[in-house]
């Protein structure tokens, strides 16, 4: 892909080895987001047998309305000419279309709600890192040991576990309305951060926990692999031998080169975030964006499910992106 | 064991074959057995479920209000002939959980087959042809890799139940949607490791020699490539089926996955969730089936990864 | 109106004979403490079709608009009665009942931006915009198509109608075609609510109006706008939230209406009505707009003593099960008795949350009648195909498939449809249905779907109606027979979309019954005869009666409650009060 003709050229201009990776890589993700918004496109126009104008007109659908319809969104143009046009307002504006439900805007529909699952992720996100890195660093201290075990058959319950079941569990158990040891906050107990932090990090509380319960237990061991694998190499021992603390050893050089290879896997373990965010929004009836998706969903609101889908691919794409770039920085010993 | 010089004896290709060899490893995993024995349980519910129903419990579909409260019409919990109680409609939970479980494997295994199916030929095609063919297989990979999958799932899903289906009605809402949607998502997994197998393989020795004797594509990717494939896909086999058993019952919870009132244990727990913190046995036990059958395939393809392949097991 | 309240009713009418000269009380509530102020939080789980009172349609719009725009006559909270509004007194018939002629109250205002006072000409201009295609009323023709001069194919954009004329100031005058009583009653429909012309018209005269987006009020609260008049984003946001405050410019000398709150929020997107149900009942918010309390909600009020004050009932309308006469195998009448035995009614019911939901019926006409033709349709009497406790009788439905033809009383036919409601107690009620066919050999696959495309896509297109929609009720319009039985089971009302005849009945008997009925002056006669309809088309059981509805109203511990009798009990914003 790519090293030859006017993109070669371009890129041999470019003496650093690492901004000839970065522009290359920027280059592959550019044509990526092409490629997918081309297949969303394709599953969302091709997939459905219903006409979209039919769709649209809703309740009242006279034939002279279905017909208005039909011209005003340009859905009776040849497929390539409305790929186009879909293609360049997605591009141009970021317009994601309009919602069979009132017209609505998709772009600013999911912008408002997205403060509330980037509340989900990030926390579970936070708590999962602060829990994995602690076990992980012990047990690349003790390999084999019982707690690495437990900490395996935990991670594999909780990853066998359905995240809405957990999340049901949970409520059952610590809901402060119905549960059996009334905690923090149930379900539809979310408020915006801004409105009111206490009631916004207690209402959260049981989401992140359902959330990071499997990713915990994954990460933990992935950063005490890691760890133990870059422990026992050359330049760790090296650094030994010059004397360096054991600690900073550790610390400084160990982690270091173990973190690299997490940020990756972050970057691609996404699509699992986005997944689980889905359905604890939906359990917890939290106002997200995953919840946008399964209202939109039920209601078979199809340029809302496109616009959420293709939102997040690119989320995920560009997510990849800063992911191999960093790892790029981070780690010497790649090779581009 | 002796301590004899035969001890010392390591790595030596055994007579009886790498065959035998996993499966001595497998059947001294004590935690692989039970697992084991688990899903044969499992499988043999799901089969039987018909003769287990008439036996001891009720038709799945059945409905029998009785077992309502007769004012407010909750559903009433487990009960000598209701081991795990009553829906809200006044069925079985035991015998849907049962029915339930042929769904699961229905879903996971013919879905995951046929992705395995179409991955691993288009994975193999990748890496062998290389070329243009290679191109358009791995960009394809490289783009369905990019979509948040349950969203995508979801989306497809739902395309698919508006209307007459999609692909001109094959796809229709329900069974055969959720298994489209498993092949849609699973296939790249099996084809990026197809293909990352082949291509190392197909540089190894063995293959050059064969090549060498004039021996054709076909035999080649037959005779030599394929048996080597065989055992990463299997480790991968193991792996990806929970992960779809799992896709299958968020579809079914949020609604477009199995149509009612085929019993699902997605689906069940979605019905037992308005009513989750007075009927416990509704959600509780599909929840447990779910788990429980799911763990026991993780543990079981930790298991298989471990025996095939000792070097790759975590120490 | 269409049923259920979740998702579409049109709002109600009622109105007893004629309109009477009452001066309205502020409501019941005298042991109450009323508070002035505060701020009332209902939550929807949708959202209002409309905010322009000449297009809204949904008894939920009705109650927030309600107090926003005020009608030519208004029925006031906890009454049926309607009362002089907008107008200042009755309206006085002549001519033969031909002409009417209202005079229109002075001194109410129109909110900011606007400002000025509210003339006849306000009134023309509002009935005449809701004829127009911009507006794409529902009901227009339907009330109002007997002016005269009305326009007999809808203008793309508002045109005069001769019919109206405003001799002064302060007089409106409607000529009609023919004398008709039920257009005097129809006049508390909120398209008689005045809108400015001056001001409306750039935005009604595009293709699709938007005058409800700067929209001004005339009651004591309106939707918040900027200083431009713009509504959107400020008192509405589509799908999320409604903003009423109150209107600076109402002023108390010319209502009746005490307005105790300084404002409402309606909170929208609320699709899981139970955790919305406890958050209500938990005071994080104070009442349900458009969704009924769940079974085990339903359970957890009456079994719990603090909740007993927090759940009241209305009873009104009718649920059926609409069988489609014009589709195999219920054309044929025997399959549809069948199928009529042998229904469990009572899990039906259960499945909805039991006996608080309303008792099963027997025929349309319910108790909520009563005096209005319930008792002369049989009353809890006429009962023709019962079962022990209505779960239904296999004997009996075998017996009449017999009767229509297969051997041993079991279907032998191929599986049928049923479209229901993607809502979780519709569902059940699918299964139910499906549960009681299967015992006489009548396979049935479910579909469930949107509410929206259960009604548009599905039942409501003859063309695409599949043989059973079990989610189907009706609203009476007003309290008289006709509002119930007469475009529901006539069949000169089977239009190619947005049918509401369901069972696609179509039977000239009773068809020409009803037209007789309407025509018949003395009410105690009229009643009578619309009960023998009633008995008629039970009797060709075309639809399956489920239940008369008791729709549960959920108010949180704060509220005093101020009903709108005439729609389904909810509470009457400008009546309404905290504690």
């Amino acid at each position: 892909m790519g090293s030859a003709g006017l993109f070669g050229s371009v890129l041999s201009r470019i003496r650093s080895p690492l901004l000839r990776y970065v522009v290359r890589r920027l280059a592959w993700s550019g044509l990526l987001i092409i490629l997918v918004i081309f297949l969303t496109f394709l599953v969302f126009y091709q997939l459905p047998s219903a006409d979209p104008a039919q769709l649209r007109a809703g309740r009242l659908a006279t034939p002279e309305l279905v017909a208005e319809i039909r011209e005003k969104f340009g859905l009776d143009r040849p497929f390539y000419e409305q790929f186009w046009i879909y293609i360049r307002s997605v591009v141009t504006d970021f317009d994601l279309g309009y919602s069979y439900y009132k017209n609505l805007p998709v772009r600013e529909e999911i912008l408002s709600r997205l403060p509330a699952s980037i509340s989900v992720a990030l926390g579970a996100f936070i708590l999962w890192m602060a829990i994995a890195l602690p076990v992980g660093i012990l047990t690349a201290l003790r390999p084999r040991s019982r707690s690495d075990r437990a900490v395996t058959g935990a991670t594999l319950f909780f990853l066998s576990a359905p995240t809405y079941w957990l999340g049901l569990v949970m409520l059952f158990l610590f809901a402060s309305d119905i549960g059996r040891f009334p905690l923090i906050g149930g379900a539809g107990t979310y408020v915006p951060l801004s409105v009111d932090p206490k009631a916004w990090f207690e209402s959260l509380i049981l989401p992140w926990i359902v959330l990071a319960c499997g990713f915990a237990g994954l990460y933990a061991r992935m950063i005490g692999e890691n760890l133990r694998e870059t422990m026992a190499t050359d330049y760790v021992r090296t650094a030994r031998a010059k004397g360096i603390s054991e600690r900073r050893v550790v610390i400084r050089h160990g982690l270091r080169a173990a973190l690299s290879p997490i940020v990756t896997l972050a970057a691609l373990d996404l699509g699992f975030l986005l997944g689980g965010t889905i359905l604890v929004e939906t359990v917890f009836n939290i106002p997200g964006v995953g919840r946008y998706a399964v209202d939109a969903i039920q209601n078979a609101d199809l340029p809302a499910i496109q616009g959420t889908v293709l939102f997040g691919a690119i989320f995920i794409v560009l997510a990849i992106l800063v992911a191999d770039i960093l790892y790029a920085v981070l780690d010497p010993r790649v090779r581009y | 064991m002796s301590i004899g010089p035969d001890a010392l004896v390591t790595d030596e290709p055994s007579a009886t074959g790498p065959v035998a060899l996993f499966w001595e490893r497998m059947r001294s995993d004590k935690v692989a057995l039970v697992a084991f024995s688990f899903l044969t349980v499992v499988l043999l519910a799901a089969v039987f479920a018909g003769p287990i129903t008439q036996l001891v419990a009720h038709p799945p579909n059945a409905q029998y209000s009785d077992r309502l409260d007769p004012v407010f019409g909750t559903p009433t919990g487990p009960s000598r002939d209701f081991l795990f109680g009553v829906d809200s409609v006044g069925s079985d939970v035991f015998s849907r959980v049962l029915y339930g479980a042929r769904v699961s494997l229905i879903v996971a295994i013919v879905g995951t087959g046929i992705a395995l199916l179409i991955g691993t030929t288009l994975g193999i095609l990748a890496g062998y042809y290389r070329g243009i063919v290679d191109t358009v297989i791995s960009r394809t990979v490289d783009v369905m890799l990019a979509f948040p999958l349950l969203l995508l799932a979801l989306g497809v899903a739902s395309a698919c139940s508006i209307g007459q289906g999609c692909v001109g009605g094959l796809i229709r809402p329900g069974l055969t949607t959720v298994i489209g949607i498993i092949v849609l998502v699973s296939w790249t997994y099996f084809a990026r490791l197809a293909r990352g197998q082949v291509l190392s393989l197909r540089e190894k020795e063995f293959v050059e020699a064969a090549r060498a004797t004039g021996a054709g594509d076909l035999s080649i990717l037959g005779r030599e490539i394929l048996p080597n494939l065989l055992t990463p896909i299997l480790v991968y086999l193991a792996l990806v089926i929970p992960q779809n058993i799992l896709l299958e019952a968020a579809l079914s919870y949020l609604g477009v996955g199995v149509n009612p009132p085929q019993a699902s244990w997605g689906q069940m727990i979605a019905d037992a969730t308005p009513l989750f913190d007075s009927a416990w046995w509704y959600f509780l036990f599909p929840g447990i089936a779910l788990v429980l059958t799911v763990l026991a395939f993780n543990l079981l393809g930790e298991a298989v990864r471990d025996a095939l392949d000792p070097h790759l097991s975590r120490t | 109106m269409i049923f259920p309240r979740k998702r579409h009713a049109i709002l109600a009418v009622a109105a007893m004979a004629g309109i009477a000269l009452l001066v309205a009380s502020s409501g019941t509530g005298a042991g109450e403490q009323r508070k002035k102020g505060g701020t009332l939080i209902l939550l929807s789980a949708g959202d209002v079709d409309y905010v322009d009172p000449g297009q809204a349609y949904y008894s939920f719009s009705f109650q927030v608009l309600k107090p926003v725009h005020r009608a030519l006559y208004t029925i006031p909270a906890d009454v049926l009665t309607a009362v002089p509004d907008v107008a200042a007194g009755p309206p006085k018939l002549s001519n033969g009942g031909k002409t009417v002629t209202v005079k229109i109250r002075k001194g109410i205002r129109y909110s900011p931006p606007l400002n000025r006072e509210v003339v006849a000409a306000d009134v023309k201009y509002a009935i005449e915009r809701a004829f127009a295609l911009s507006l794409a009323n529902s009901y227009a023709v339907a009330y109002f198509g007997v002016l005269a001069g009305s326009p007999a194919k809808p203008p793309k954009t508002p045109k005069p109608i001769s019919g109206i004329t405003t001799p002064d100031k302060y007089t409106i005058v409607f000529k009609l075609k023919r004398p008709n009583g039920a257009f005097v009653d129809a006049l508390v429909m909120p398209m008689t609510s005045p809108v400015p012309k001056e001001y409306a018209a750039k935005y009604d005269n595009k293709t699709s109006t938007d005058y409800g987006f700067h929209q001004v009020a005339t009651g004591p609260y309106m939707l918040a706008n900027d200083s431009k008049g713009n509504v959107k984003g400020v008192g509405y946001t589509p799908g999320k939230l409604i903003k009423l405050v109150r209107n600076p410019n109402w002023d108390a000398k010319t209502d009746f209406r005490p307005a105790y709150l300084d404002g409402a929020e309606i909170r929208e997107g609320f699709t899981d009505s139970t955790v919305a149900s406890r958050t209500i009942l938990n005071g994080g918010a104070d009442f349900n707009a458009d969704f009924g309390p769940p079974p085990a909600i339903i359970k957890q009020v009456l079994s719990t003593a603090k909740y007993k004050d927090n759940m009241y009932g209305w009873p009104l309308g009718t649920t059926y099960v609409g069988l489609n006469t014009k589709k195999a195998p219920f054309d044929n009448i025997n399959v549809r008795r069948a199928a009529t035995f042998v229904l469990d009614r009572n899990a039906m019911r259960l499945a909805l949350g039991g006996a608080i939901t309303g008792p099963i019926a027997t025929h349309f006409i319910g108790p909520d009648f009563s005096g209005k033709g319930f008792e002369a349709a049989g009353g809890f009497e006429f009962n023709p195909f019962p079962s022990p406790n209505f779960t239904g009788s296999v004997a009996k439905a075998k017996a009449e498939l017999r009767k229509a033809g297969y051997a041993n009383g079991t279907y032998t036919g191929p599986a049928v449809t049923a479209v229901v409601s993607n809502i979780p107690t519709a569902i059940n009620q699918g299964k139910i249905l499906a549960a009681s066919l299967a015992k006489i050999g009548i396979k049935v696959n479910l579909k469930a779907v949107t509410t929206d495309a259960m009604y548009t896509k599905f039942c409501g297109t003859p063309k695409n109606q599949p043989e059973l929609c079990p989610s189907v009720g009706w609203l009476p319009d007003f309290k008289d027979p006709v509002t119930l039985l007469y475009v529901t089971f006539s069949g000169k009302f089977i239009p190619e979309t947005g049918n509401v005849n369901w069972p696609q009945l179509d039977d000239p008997k009773i068809t020409a019954a009803m037209e007789k009925a309407q025509l018949i002056g003395n009410a105690k006669a009229r009643y009578t005869a619309w009960g023998k309809i009633d008995r008629m088309i039970t009797l060709t059981a075309g639809a399956i009666p489920l239940q008369w509805t008791n729709t549960l109203n959920l108010v949180s511990d704060r509220v005093v409650v101020a009903k709108m009798k005439d729609v389904q009990g909810q509470v009457d914003l400008a009546y309404t009060s905290l504690k």
